[in-house]
Parts: structure tokens; C-alpha cells; sequence
């Protein structure tokens, strides 16, 4: 898609952009600064840096951000480059696809999950046939529709994934199907743009202590999510968590011969009390259960 | 009450409205319909009509602006297109080309 | 040491080995740091430190803690998911969107 402008102002830039409660916009964002939403938007949001919806603020529509912190409502698929926070008051409706998501408690969410870092996106897009283009990012606007809904079929493990409620939602979801309305003058030359920062300290100060308000609010028992975010807000690229699956192996290995007992068939459980483990048909495999 | 900014690599491609004062030092194409102010900052861009009770325009606008109130095209600002308001001030240095309706 | 077969039961449950059966308990299930769940999983509530690999069905919460590892789907009123937990799957919750936008989405 053209590129209308180039932003000078990458990273720290001083405006902090909102669209207001009382706002409405239908169509398209594009931008490459971070973009505060307290109003209803229905359209795409394309950002190369970082989105946050307040609670009370409402998107209708695809988000492709860098990271996405959310606590308002979304219908709509979020992509996030970096990471996807849905805090308490978040209630979303759609897919998440980041290297890393969380989901605080009290959030809402209906939809797939897609987690991996940036080498395994392209086996995780499944169901979209065409879809495998290999970086879900690159994709236009319209592009993760149908991606992983029907068959919900992860690329690790075993094909265990065979109900797809998020399917159920995607029946439901209301892409604004509808294109915004373009009014193109035809003919008048517009001037080279004059880039000039502008500094408004004073509302992003207090925008960022209503978000502290807010999740202090409603999540005062988890102090850390506020941490969390204001650390993600300022700092720009944190470093990606990593699970090592081998280590994960080992552990496993490692506790393997501990702390489940069993004799008879009884299962300790974590009161003491034995119950019984029925063992079914071994169908499959080596081990049935293996006495320490 | 927060005002609404659009900042300088934001790039709206549709219709905004709503009750809201807005500011705009990025790009909106389409349409601005709101019953707050609307300023175009010196580095927006409104390739949109704009209707609102007061527009005032420090950069560029390609579109007609109608306002109930007032209509101010400042200094070093472009606007090409109608403007219909009861009041309209241009000031020296700004360049406008279109017509104007003071529903006189 | 491995166990293969249903765990059905009352009591909590902590898993720290491998189970690969489905767990229905009405308790509480704790698949420990290195536990690995390969199974259906259904119970009033869940923490995952560890492993899961199957659907998990919770009346309460589900929790999905950072370092666990959990694919299949999640169906809970409550879902938790720590920053550094790896999740792949769908999530199931009540979503109650105002009523203004279930106009949107009829549209």
C-alpha cells in the first residue's frame, strides 16, 4: 500500500495521537507512531508502532500493529509484530497473532491464538490454503481472513485440535465490508509537507495516568500489568521470551519418576487421597504405566 | 475534554464525526463531520470536506470547508476548494483558491 | 514414570509426570513446572506451569503460566495468560459486546 507519508519522527515522537471518546471514524488508519483510540473505529488499523485501546474505546475491523495493548472491545482480528496484552476490562472478538500474547484475568477473548516467533508464523497460518504465504505480515489488508478458522490444526504436536469455536464466532463477525468513502479532488497539486514536531506533553501525561487509574481500578490485586505496560510503552524493543522446547524436554525427563505415585492403579492427588486411574486400551505407544 | 489529534505520520483514509474537537497534523482523506472545532495544524493535510462550526487552517486543505460559525484560512496555509461560513478570515499570507459563501 | 488412562475424580490434582489419558476432576489440577498433560483435560479449574497438549475445559479459570506450554483449545468463564506462556489454539469465553455493536456485526 503507498506510503502517503514519511514519518521523521520515529520512536519518541512527542504527539501522542488520540482519536477521543466522542470520535468516530470509519476507514482506513495507516501511521508509524503510536495511536491511542478511546473512540469507535470501524476499518483497518496499520501501525508500525504501538496501538492502545481504552476501555470505551471500540475497533470494528483488522489491527496490525507492533504491539497492541487492549482495553476496550475489538471485533476483528489483532496482529501485533511484537506482543498483545488484552488487560481486564478487554473484551475481543477475533484472532490474536503475536509472537507473544497475554491475557489478563478478567479479559475476554473468542478466537484463535497464534503465538511462535517470526521463523514458524508461516507453518502456524493454516486453513487458508492460498494463505501460506509464509509471513502473515506482509499480507494486505484483507488478508488473514479465513486464516486458521475452519481447521484450527496447530503445527506442533499432535492434530488434537478438532473443535474450532472460534469458527462459531467467525460466522458472526462483521468485517466492515463496506469501503470508506474516498472523496478524491481531482486536480489540486498539494505542497511538499513541512514535518515539524510538535510537543504535547501535557495530554500524553494525563492520558497516561488516566490508563494508570484505570488498571489500578481494575486490577489492583496485579500490580505487574501496569508495570508491564508502562514498561512496553516506553521501552521499544523488548526482547522475546524464550521457550526452549528441548529444555522444557529435560525437565520434563527430569521430574519425570517424581510425585505422581502409582500402586494399584491409585493416583496420588495433592490432598494425599488416592484415586483410581483407570487405565484405558493402550492404543498406541511404549509405555503404559511404568513403575519407578 | 480530551480533543482528538490525529498526529504527523497518521494517515486516516475515510469519514470522521462525531462530537469532538480535533486536530490534525497528519493526513485524513474523505470526510470530517464533527460539532467541535477542527484545526488543520501547519504540517496536516485534509484532502476532505470538512464541516464544523469552527475551521481554522494553518496547512493545507484540498476540499470544502463549510463551517456554521467560522472559517479562518491563517497565515502560510493552502486551501483549495469552497468555503461557506458566516465568517471567514483570511489572513496575509495564506493562498486560497475557490469560492466563498457568506450566505449573505 | 507415565500414566495412560482416564484420571476421573473429586480431588485436586497435581500432575508433575506425564499423563496421557483425559483428566476429569471437579477440583483443582496443577500441571507442575516439567508435567506434561497430553489429554483432554476437564476440571473446575486449572494452573499450567508445564505441559498440556489437548483441549482444556474449566468451570472457573484457566491459567497459563509463564514457561508452560499449552496447544489445544480453552474453554473457561475466566482465562489467564501469563506473559511467557506459549499458547497456540483457540479461546472460548463469554464475550458480552454492547448492544450497539451487535448491530455492527449484523451488518
Amino acid at each position: 500500500m503507498a506510503q502517503h507519508k514519511q514519518g521523521s519522527k520515529l520512536g519518541g515522537d512527542p504527539v501522542a495521537t488520540l482519536l477521543g471518546p466522542e470520535l468516530q471514524v470509519v476507514g482506513r488508519i495507516e501511521g508509524r507512531e503510536d495511536l491511542r483510540v478511546q473512540g469507535y473505529v470501524e476499518g483497518s488499523i496499520h501501525l508500525s508502532e504501538a496501538l492502545i485501546l481504552d476501555n470505551g474505546g471500540v475497533i470494528v475491523g483488522e489491527v496490525r500493529v507492533r504491539e497492541a495493548i487492549i482495553h476496550g472491545i475489538v471485533v476483528g482480528d489483532v496482529i501485533a509484530s511484537g506482543r498483545i496484552i488484552l488487560q481486564p476490562s478487554a473484551r475481543v472478538v477475533g484472532d490474536l497473532k503475536a509472537p507473544r500474547v497475554s491475557i489478563t484475568a478478567g479479559a475476554a477473548l473468542r478466537g484463535q491464538v497464534v503465538m511462535g516467533e517470526s521463523g514458524d508464523e508461516g507453518q502456524q497460518e493454516s486453513g487458508s490454503g492460498s494463505g501460506r504465504s509464509g509471513r502473515w505480515r506482509g499480507g494486505a489488508g484483507g488478508g488473514a481472513r479465513g486464516v486458521s478458522r475452519g481447521s484450527a490444526a496447530p503445527s506442533r504436536g499432535p492434530a488434537r485440535v478438532t473443535r474450532a469455536p472460534a469458527a462459531r464466532a467467525a460466522g458472526v463477525l462483521a468485517r466492515p465490508s463496506r469501503q470508506p468513502e474516498v472523496v478524491e479532488e481531482p486536480g489540486p497539486r498539494l505542497p511538499p509537507q513541512r514535518p515539524r514536531p510538535i510537543v504535547r506533553e501535557s495530554a500524553q501525561d494525563r492520558d497516561r495516568d488516566r490508563e494508570r487509574e484505570v488498571v489500578r481500578e481494575r486490577d489492583r490485586d496485579r500490580d505487574r500489568d501496569r508495570d508491564r505496560e508502562r514498561e512496553l510503552v516506553r521501552e521499544r524493543e523488548p526482547a522475546p521470551p524464550a521457550v526452549d522446547e528441548a529444555e522444557l524436554e529435560a525437565e520434563a525427563e527430569a521430574h519425570g519418576d517424581e510425585e505422581i505415585d502409582v500402586e494399584d492403579g491409585m493416583v496420588t492427588t495433592s490432598n494425599g487421597k488416592k484415586q483410581a486411574a483407570r487405565p484405558r486400551v493402550p492404543a498406541r505407544g511404549k509405555h503404559s504405566v511404568d513403575h519407578a | 475534554m480530551a480533543s482528538t489529534v490525529i498526529g504527523s505520520t497518521i494517515v486516516i483514509d475515510g469519514e470522521i464525526s462525531g462530537d469532538e474537537a480535533l486536530v490534525v497534523h497528519g493526513t485524513v482523506k474523505g470526510r470530517i463531520v464533527l460539532q467541535e472545532r477542527v484545526e488543520v495544524a501547519p504540517d496536516g493535510v485534509v484532502e476532505a470536506t470538512i464541516a464544523a462550526p469552527v475551521v481554522t487552517v494553518h496547512g493545507t486543505v484540498a476540499g470544502d470547508i463549510s463551517a456554521s460559525e467560522r472559517a479562518e484560512l491563517r497565515a502560510e496555509s493552502q486551501v483549495i476548494g469552497d468555503i461557506r461560513a458566516p465568517r471567514i478570515l483570511i489572513a496575509d499570507g495564506a493562498s486560497f483558491k475557490g469560492s466563498v459563501d457568506m450566505g449573505g | 514414570m507415565t500414566i495412560r488412562g482416564a484420571l476421573v475424580g473429586e480431588e485436586d490434582l497435581v500432575v508433575e509426570g506425564r499423563v496421557e489419558g483425559t483428566i476429569q476432576i471437579a477440583g483443582h489440577l496443577v500441571v507442575a513446572e516439567g508435567g506434561v498433560v497430553e489429554s483432554d483435560v476437564e476440571v473446575e479449574s486449572v494452573d499450567v506451569h508445564g505441559q498440556v497438549a489437548g483441549d482444556v475445559t474449566a468451570s472457573a479459570t484457566i491459567t497459563i503460566h509463564p514457561g508452560a506450554q499449552v496447544l489445544g483449545n480453552l474453554r473457561a468463564p475466566r482465562i489467564i495468560i501469563d506473559e511467557g506462556a506459549h499458547f497456540q489454539g483457540a479461546v472460548d469465553m463469554d464475550v458480552e459486546l454492547p448492544e450497539g455493536l451487535a448491530r455492527v456485526r449484523a451488518r
